[in-house]
Parts: C-alpha cells; structure tokens; sequence
C-alpha cells in the first residue's frame, strides 16, 4: 500500500514551499505547508493521487503531513480514501455514488501512511458532500469540477461505513478535512437545478433529458439547430472530444455543424452518466462504448449530406455564424494542422487543433456554452469549467472519452499528433473508469435495477440510429461496416427513439426486445463492450435466453486487500438470518467458488459471493453442492424461483438446483459415539486417564480396545460400502436420464 | 506469477501430499491431529472441513497436508492396518488420501470451460430437466438418510459396546475393592491359597 518510487534528491522539478516548523529527536525534521512538484503546487491537506507500481487505479489520499528528513527524504503522510471497490465488502446495503470515496477514519491499518513525496502523480480534486455545520458546502460548479465526492467515512478499526464524524481524523482537525474554506462559494448546496443555468444534479432528471431528447430529434432534421441557439442543453461535453470528433471530421472531409451536434448529445449521454449517481460508472463505460459507432456514423452523414449539398451552408459560414457569440465564448476552435502540440488553452479560449483536409477554419465552441446556459442541463458545469486554461485539467475531466478519440484516430488517421489536452492522467483514468464500472457492477446491479433498462436502450438507440442512415454506407470506417450489419430499422423510429436515450419510465417496457441488437452492436466493440452488455434485469427480462453461453469470468472483482474478509461461516450466518442464502445443488463438484460465482453472474446476472461446500468422504460425487449469497433477500428469492421454474443446464449435463439455504452450525457439543469415558474411573485415576485420553496410538491386539475398535472398523466398512452403493445406484440413474437430453453442452 | 496450469499443478501437488481424516471426535484439535500424525511424518498444516450440511453430529474431518506423498501411502496404510485412537477410544479414525474437491481454496483448472444454458419451455429436454431436478433432491433426501441411518448404527453399537464396558469395569472395580479392602486376602488365608500380592 505504500507507494515506492525512487526518491529523488535534489529533483529539479522540486521546490518547497512555505516552512511549517521543525521536529523530531534532533530537531532535524523540517516540516513544511506547501511544495511544488512537477509544477504542481501542493499544499498540506490537497488530495492527491499516488501511484502504487502493479496497482491498476492510484491511491488517492489527503496530505495530512509534508516534512524533510535529516537525510533529505522528502516524506508525506497520507489519510486514505478508499474506492468503493477497497471495501466492498462493508458496504452492505449502501448505495455508493459512482464517483464515491470514504474517506479512512478511526484507528487502525488503512487510516494513513508514511510515503515518500515522489509517490504524488497528481492533484485529485475531491469534494466533501457531507451536509454538516462544519462543511462548507461546494457549490455545484466545485461539484461538477470534482473528480470524486464523499461524505461518509470508513472506520478502519469497526470496519463499518460511517456517517458522521467526530472533530479528529488521525490527529487533523476536521475542518481540514471538509473543503477548503476559500474554495467555497456562495452558491448553494448541491440540488438538482433545472430552473437555475448551469445547475445541474447528479441525478439524472426527465426533464432535462426530455429537452436533450427533443432537441436531439430536431437535429436529426434541422442541419444546424446549434447555430440557432435555441435551448440547447446538449453542448457541455468536454471541449476534448469535441476537439478530437471535429479533427476527425475535418479531416475526413468538412465538419458540419450537425456533426458536431451529434457528437454533442452522444457526448451528452456520457456526461449524464458521470454524473449520475444512478447510472454511475459503469454507464460510463457503455456510453463510451457506444459512443464510437456513432461518432463515426455521424461523420459520415456530415460528409455526405455536405457533398449533396443539403446543407449549404460553407464552412466560413459556420465560422461567421459562430462568431457573433464570441463575446461569450468559453471556447473558440482554431483548425490548423501543425498547431496542435502549440496549442496552449489560454484565458478563456481553448485553442482546438483541426486537422482539415481542405482548409482551415475557425469553430466556435461558443455557442454551445449560450445554448448551454438556456439549458438546464447540469453537464453546463463542465464548460465553466473548461472555460479555465488548465489543460490538465481537460484531460482529467474527460477521462472516459479517450477511447473513442483514439479509435478514431486510427481509423482515420489523422494528422493530429497530440491534442493538447490529452496527457497522461486521463488515459490512466480511463482506465480506472474501467475497473471502477466493473467493480461497480454488482452494485450498480443491486442498488439500481430500474436503472438497467435505462443503459440498455441507450445502447439499442444508437444502433439504430446507425441504420438510420442510408448514407452510411459511403463512409471508409472499418468499423462503420460492422454497424451496418444491424437490422434496419423504419426511419420513423427516429423520433421514438429518443426517448430511449433518457431513463424515463416507458423505457422500460421493451428493454428485452432491444437486446438483440445490443448484442450484436457490441460484437464490433470487442471484449470490453460484451461484459458490460448483458445488463438485462432479470425483474424486467421475461424472456429466456436459451443459447448456450460459455461461462466467462464475472467482471466484477473484489479488490479488497486491506482488511482481511469476514470469515465465511460468520457471512453465512448473518446471511442465513437476512434470507439471502441460497443452496445450489446439482453443481460438478470439481468447480471453484469463483466458477459458481461466474455461472449464477451468467445465468441471472447477478453477483453474489459463492462458497463451494467441501466434499468429504461420505459427499455425494455427482452433486456439488454450493452457498450462495446474494445482495438482497428479493434476489435470492427470485434465484430460488427462477430455478425451480425454468432449467439452467450446465456443462456437467445437470439442470442447477436451488433452494433457500439452511446451513447447521454446529452447536457447542455435538455427539459422538464410540469414545467412552468411566466417570468413577476418572476421579480415581486422573492422571492417567487424561494421558490415555489424550494421546493417540495405534491399538495393539491384546486388549479390549482393540476388539471394540474392530467392531468399529467393521461398521466403518459398512458404512463405506452403503455410501458407495448407494452412490452408484444414484450415479446409474443420472446416467439414463442424461442420456435422454438431446441438448448438449 | 505462475500461469494457470503452473498453479494447478502446484495445487495437485499438494493435493497428493495431504490426507483426509475423518471419524474424529469434536475434541480434536489441530494440535491433538499435529502431534498425532508427527509420529509419522512432518506435517505441514492441518486444516478441518466444516460442515455445513450434514446432520451437526456427524463426525469432524480434516485435511492434513504433509511433505511427501509416499509418507501419505505410509499414514494411510498405517492407519488402515492398525485402528488408530485419537482423543478418545475405541472408535477410530479413518484415513484416506485427499482429494481435490476436499480443498476449498483450490484453483481453477485451466483451460476448463463452463457453459450452461437456460432451457426453452418447449424444448423436450425442459422436462427431462425436472425430472433430473427431482432425481437430484431424492438423492440429496436418500443421502440424508444414509447419513442418519449410520448415526444409529453407530449410537447402537456404542451403546452395546458401552455397557459391555461397563459390566466390564464393575467387575474389575469388584475385584479391585476386594482386593483393597482386605477381603482378597482374607479369603485366601481361610482358602489357604497364596495371593500374588503386587
């Protein structure tokens, strides 16, 4: 858990900042309040990110003490959050926001840590939510910026998921642990505004989407509804994407205004998702996934509709257009091919490099910020926050949009080097979006069913959309054929498919119906897409999927390494009382936990934490018998049933069996026959009895125990051989009615 | 990290060096199977089943793991040849070699692949399905009574054997106190027979 990198002493990108006294035995430790590394300044209390070599996510934690040591080791000590994924384990019950930390408190390993300086890889910017006195609340813009929130604590020593806190973590006061009082602002606390601009909640809200989605059908018909600047509460992605679709688009051919809207609302669907804490991460990274087919179906219809001339309109048009609004412009885009690497963000404007193939022009991101404002969209938050020059910061905010930017990249290969607010943070975000939405799964799963459906048509939608489009066809992408494989769908539908795009209720009607298509959308997508697809709600899913599914690894992993697991027995039990067990029979007895686990995510998608019972002498050898427990009693319930109803066959050519578990414990003096104990005896002779007693030894022939052991030999045997007997009869009837199955597997 | 194949390997490894013990009373210990199985072999670590299923009275067992699997053969035969007490007589305790199912941390095998499928209403198979779901739960019924029915065989013969032992001990506890209490000799001396004293 201790970050390592080599100390560097004397690193040129090292200052200290402001001295905060001395310490130690010798008076020989300097403390400090603030450094700068790596450019970046630190100051005492900043969350920061610490890279841990072979750890996939960096740690994130709050700098509580910065010093020097005699020997010149720059040393911090760091107050732990922990991802949601850390402690899954304890999270019994809770919903967790998807971009949720806990932060550590209470006593003991997990609270903090000595590390040296060189761990920091960067500034994290998390933000306390919790609604107390204490706590300046941030405002929604702080909320927006904040790559991570929290407002419950994790007691390390009680293991348990905490609410409120005392004035005390580790030794700092709690007022450093809430936000920064000059961060704070006088904006309230975070709601969901859809009356005031640019607030927005997280929590994905009908209205605003039933805007997005008209607005979004509009555009489909309107070539350049941006440019009218109507109430357009779409066009707050991240200026990163924008700037990598626009460089595609030019260089394929002319960007179109459409086009860029397009790429808008796509964009906007992921942005909803960031935010939301329903759908949270693993939304994420369905939209992204979905986001590539139809980035580069809109270029093609933006190329197309160009060459036919349905939208007359000429490029430096679309320059003017834009213009007027420039007053207001967050954002402006400069096309130039070589700029790309100069291009710094400066004051308000970001410079956006499009390579065009024709010429160079000038986009204004400008308007999308007004149409923004008349929106009640609450992704309005991230073009404030664009507006400010910190590249980093793009980069940060945009994490999960890095994918499609380079797969298109590749296809079209562009000339685009390096896009000035791509570096190395967001791609080792992306990453952590990964990881982050599959650890979230079952989460998500649990906490959330209605939210499914929800992510399950958005997908669909965009297949059809691509179908939409007979334009399609002209287009050079690779993967673009791969998307017209879909089923085409009536043009109409166009407008009906908006909805789907929303969580609204009626969504969730025919999530089942759609799932084809997701499926096979997410053949092209490779790997990643399949795993998160299959998100179908068994509440909602009334259909079976009779395929023969191949088992695959379940993609949530608990990566909790910290603290050890609660003994089995001790889940079991608690389970057992809350009826979330459940005992799985028929299984081949020669699978592992993690494989029971895999087939019960395959066959209901749900997560659960399995437990292979043990085979002992006298167990059956055809049925392996697991406990299974589940997040919700309702879960287990519906195993239960489902199992009983219909038939999950297995490789092993057995249907699964189910039922509510009833483990025994054993009590704390069970019965044993056959050792007997002479209670007079045992007064008379203690000692020696007790030596008898407790030392083992082979039986020799001349005494009575030897023969009383014989006759238990003899009922051992007896009993060895009714087992076997009866296991081959049992085995034998298996075997005929096996043999009837015509399905194989 | 060692590959999938690497690690099963390792695990069966392992699997060949461990015996499974069962029969053993609720008073034994891992120390009490430690000490007893290192007259043997060194023993590496010592590891019980729970159980979770089967009636609470059933005997414990216990997954042994030693540093070789001939000194497995050797405690197996050992112990098959010579009732071995441990904790308690005369019931002994049975040993036999492990088997990979027994673990419970045990890797996957590799290159194994799972499949299961939901089966149609329709399909003719659907049937055969419940069918083998009901020969499933009469086999786990008729396991069930196997295992009561072997808790009787055992309580009746340890009841027999109980009160064998016990006419057995009045009668050496008879001839003792006549032996402590002077009677043993008394009787000699009126019988005129000499008495082995000591």
């Amino acid at each position: 858990m201790a970050a390592e990198e080599p100390s560097k002493l004397d690193d040129p990108e090292f200052k200290w900042g402001k001295k905060k006294g001395v310490g130690g035995k010798k008076k020989d430790v300097q403390f400090y309040s603030s450094f700068t590394y790596d450019g970046v300044e630190y100051t005492l209390y900043d969350s920061v990110y610490l890279y841990k070599e072979g750890e996939p996510e960096p740690y994130i934690g709050k700098l509580i003490k910065i010093w020097e040591t005699a020997d010149k080791a720059k040393k911090v000590k760091v107050l732990w959050y922990f991802r949601p994924g850390e402690i899954r384990n304890f999270l019994e019950g809770c919903e967790v926001r998807g971009n949720e930390l806990f932060l550590a408190c209470g006593d003991g390993v997990g609270l903090a840590n000595l590390n040296p300086l060189e761990a920091i890889v960067g500034k994290c910017n998390v933000l306390c939510i919790l609604k107390d006195s204490r706590n300046p609340q941030p405002s929604n813009e702080e909320l927006h910026l904040a790559e991570f929130v929290f407002y419950r604590f994790f007691d390390v020593g009680q293991r348990k998921v905490l609410d409120k806190i005392d004035d005390m973590i580790a030794g700092v006061e709690v007022k450093h642990i809430f936000n920064n009082l000059d961060r704070q602002k006088p904006i309230g606390n975070a709601k969901l505004g859809l009356d005031k601009p640019g607030i927005s909640g997280n929590i994905l809200n009908d209205k605003s989407n039933d805007k997005s989605l008209n607005t979004f059908a509009r555009e489909n018909d309107v070539p350049k509804p941006l440019l009218g600047g109507k109430s357009n509460p779409f066009i707050k992605e991240e200026n990163d994407t924008n700037e990598a679709f626009q460089t595609i688009a030019n260089d394929e051919i002319k960007p179109k205004p459409n086009v860029q809207e397009k790429q808008n609302s796509s964009l906007e669907i992921w942005d909803n998702s960031t935010g939301g804490v329903i759908l949270g991460e693993e939304a994420k990274t369905i939209s992204i996934e979905k986001m590539i087919p139809r980035a580069k179906v809109d270029l093609e219809k933006g190329a197309s509709k160009l060459v036919k001339g349905i939208n007359g309109q000429s490029k430096t048009e679309l320059a003017e257009d834009v213009a007027p609004r420039n007053g207001k412009n967050d954002v402006s885009g400069e096309v130039s091919k070589t700029k790309m690497e100069d291009n710094v963000p400066n004051g308000n404007d970001v410079n956006i490099a499009l390579t065009s193939s024709k010429e160079k022009y000038r986009l204004q991101r400008a308007k999308d910020c007004c149409d923004v404002e008349d929106g009640p969209s609450k992704k309005l938050k991230i073009d404030a926050k664009l507006a400010k020059p910190d590249s980093d910061k793009f980069g940060k905010e945009s994490p999960g949009i890095t994918p499609t930017v380079e797969a298109n990249l590749d296809h079209y290969a562009t000339k685009v080097i390096r896009r000035p607010n791509i570096n190395d943070e967001p791609r080792k975000k992306l990453k952590i979006n990964e990881k982050n939405s599959k650890t979230s799964n079952d989460k998500f799963q649990k906490e959330s069913p209605r939210v499914t459906p929800t992510v399950e048509p958005n997908v669909d939608c965009h297949a059809e959309e691509v179908n939409q489009r007979p334009y399609v066809e002209d287009g050079p992408s690779k993967k673009l054929k791969t998307t017209e494989k879909l089923p085409k769908p009536p043009s109409d539908k166009f407008q009906n498919e908006s909805p789907g795009v929303t969580p609204r209720p009626y969504v969730e009607d025919g999530p089942s119906k759609k799932l084809k298509t997701t499926e096979k959308l997410s053949k092209p997508l490779g790997d990643k897409f399949r795993k998160e697809s299959p998100r179908v709600s068994p509440f909602e899913e009334p259909k079976l999927d009779c395929n023969v599914a191949e088992v695959t690894r379940r993609p949530d992993v608990d990566r909790s390494k910290w603290f050890k697991e609660i003994p089995w027995e001790e889940r079991m039990k608690t389970a057992h009382e809350r009826g979330k067990l459940v005992l799985l029979e028929n299984l081949d007895p020669s699978l592992t936990s993690e494989q029971v686990q895999d087939i019960i995510f395959q066959g209901f998608k749900e997560s659960c934490t399995a437990h292979m019972i043990q085979k002992t002498a006298c167990a059956s050898p055809h049925s392996g018998q697991a406990f299974v427990i589940f997040k919700k009693k309702e879960t287990a319930d519906m195993v239960v049933k489902k199992l009983q109803e219909d038939s999950l066959l297995m490789s092993n050519g057995c249907p699964l069996v189910g039922s509510i578990g009833r483990p025994c414990f054993p009590g704390k003096k069970p019965a044993f026959y056959g050792h007997y104990f002479l209670d007079q005896s045992r007064m008379l002779q203690q000692r020696e009895m007790k030596n008898a007693v407790s030392t083992s030894h082979c039986s020799q022939p001349n005494n009575i125990e030897y023969d009383m052991a014989m006759d238990w030999c003899l009922l051992q045997k007896r009993a060895e051989k009714a087992w076997s007997r009866l296991y081959q009869r049992q085995g034998d009837e298996l075997r005929k009615l096996k043999a009837k199955l015509k399905t194989k597997i | 990290m060692a590959s999938a194949s690497e690690k099963y390997a390792a695990f069966e490894e392992k699997v060949s060096r461990t015996v499974y013990f069962d029969n053993l009373s609720p008073q034994v210990t891992e120390s009490v199977l430690r000490t007893a199985v290192e007259q043997f072999a060194t023993v590496k670590s010592v590891k019980f089943i729970p159980n979770y299923l089967g009636p609470t009275n059933l005997p414990q067992c216990a997954l042994i793991e030693l540093d070789s699997s001939k000194k497995v053969k050797e405690v197996v035969s050992m112990i098959r040849q010579y009732p071995f007490m441990m904790s308690g007589m005369p019931r002994p305790v049975r040993a036999r070699p492990a088997e990979a199912e027994m673990f419970d941390d045990r890797p996957e095998k590799p290159d194994r692949k799972i499949k299961c499928c939901w089966l149609d209403p329709s399909d003719p198979d659907f049937e055969l399905a419940k069918d083998l779901k009901r020969l499933t739960r009469r086999h786990a019924v008729e396991a069930e009574y196997v295992h009561k029915l072997q808790l009787q065989e055992e309580k009746k013969l340890a009841e027999q054997q109980g009160e064998t032992l016990n006419m057995h001990y009045k009668k050496f506890k008879l001839v003792d106190s006549i032996m402590a209490d002077g009677t043993a000799k008394h009787l000699a001396k009126r019988y005129n027979l000499g008495v082995a004293d000591e």
